[in-house]
């Protein structure tokens, strides 16, 4: 498989789950609100994450489908899915007292480990789009490796 | 222009396909939801054992002492919730419990 298929596989999936939970957001905003009051946020916090979230969500959206911006997108989508990935984990420990719904569309009907595996699975799916774009990981090398073992020996 | 073309011929065609595939989730979701019933629950602050009270049958007596046997007040007050519709037969102390956006802020007080 050529490296940009894959590229384009991976920001594609990461594209999908940010319009989603963008749409499935501003589509029933009232419901948003109440979601996002329903967090362990201020209210000042809570009203300023309802819009600013969908906002940055729908941005890398499109920055994500164009190969020119893909790059930085993969490195805000890596930034914005740890810090939900983190949010879980704290509040998993109990530490605030309680634990809020993991509202947002399909996910609410996730327990928050099932909501942790999902979320690392696409911090991984940015991660490894990164290093296949930035050449961390040996990806030439494996296809060359693969390559040398289907020649015939002499 | 030219250059504004060619970014619209280098999209991620599939990137594009997943999300009309999620356009579609979202959709059928949104269309296919039946409204829930909402119960109205009071934040008792004052007895801290209480904590949410179910104010079904308990009517708000806003007015001037002395105020009507068993119904609660809600004194502004935008520092807290006072009121809030939760879905019917899940308990505003559950987890998946989501208050409605129409929150109805103040302190409550419950006359007994």
């Amino acid at each position: 498989m050529k490296k940009e298929t894959i590229l384009k596989f991976i920001s594609g999936l990461i594209a999908a789950l940010f319009f989603y939970a963008a749409f499935s957001k501003l589509i029933d905003y009232d419901k948003s609100v109440g979601e996002m009051r329903n967090q362990i946020f201020s209210a000042t916090i809570a009203n300023l994450l309802t819009w600013l979230i969908p906002t940055i969500e729908v941005t890398l959206t499109f920055l994500l489908l164009f190969p020119n911006t893909r790059k930085i997108a993969l490195w805000a989508s890596l930034f914005l899915l740890s810090a939900f990935t983190l949010y879980i984990g704290v509040v998993m420990t109990g530490v605030f007292g309680r634990i809020p719904c993991s509202c947002g569309g399909i996910l609410k009907n996730m327990s928050y480990g099932t909501h942790l595996i999902f979320n690392l699975f696409f911090v991984s799916l940015a991660v490894l789009g990164l290093a296949i774009e930035n050449g961390w990981i040996l990806y030439n090398r494996l296809f060359y490796l693969k390559k040398e073992r289907s020649l015939p020996d002499n | 222009m030219e250059k504004f073309k060619n970014a619209l011929k280098s999209v991620n065609k599939f990137g594009l396909v997943l999300i009309l595939a999620a356009a579609g989730i979202i959709f059928s979701q949104s269309a296919f939801k039946s409204k829930k019933a909402m119960v109205l629950w009071g934040k008792d602050s004052t007895v801290p054992s209480v904590g949410w009270r179910n104010l079904t049958g308990i009517a708000e007596d806003n007015g001037e002492a002395p105020h009507d046997p068993n119904t609660y007040r809600c004194v502004s007050n935008l520092e807290q919730i006072c009121t809030a519709e939760f879905e019917d037969s899940t308990p505003p102390t559950s987890p998946s419990s989501i208050p409605d956006g129409d929150t109805n802020q103040g302190e409550f007080i419950y006359n007994p």
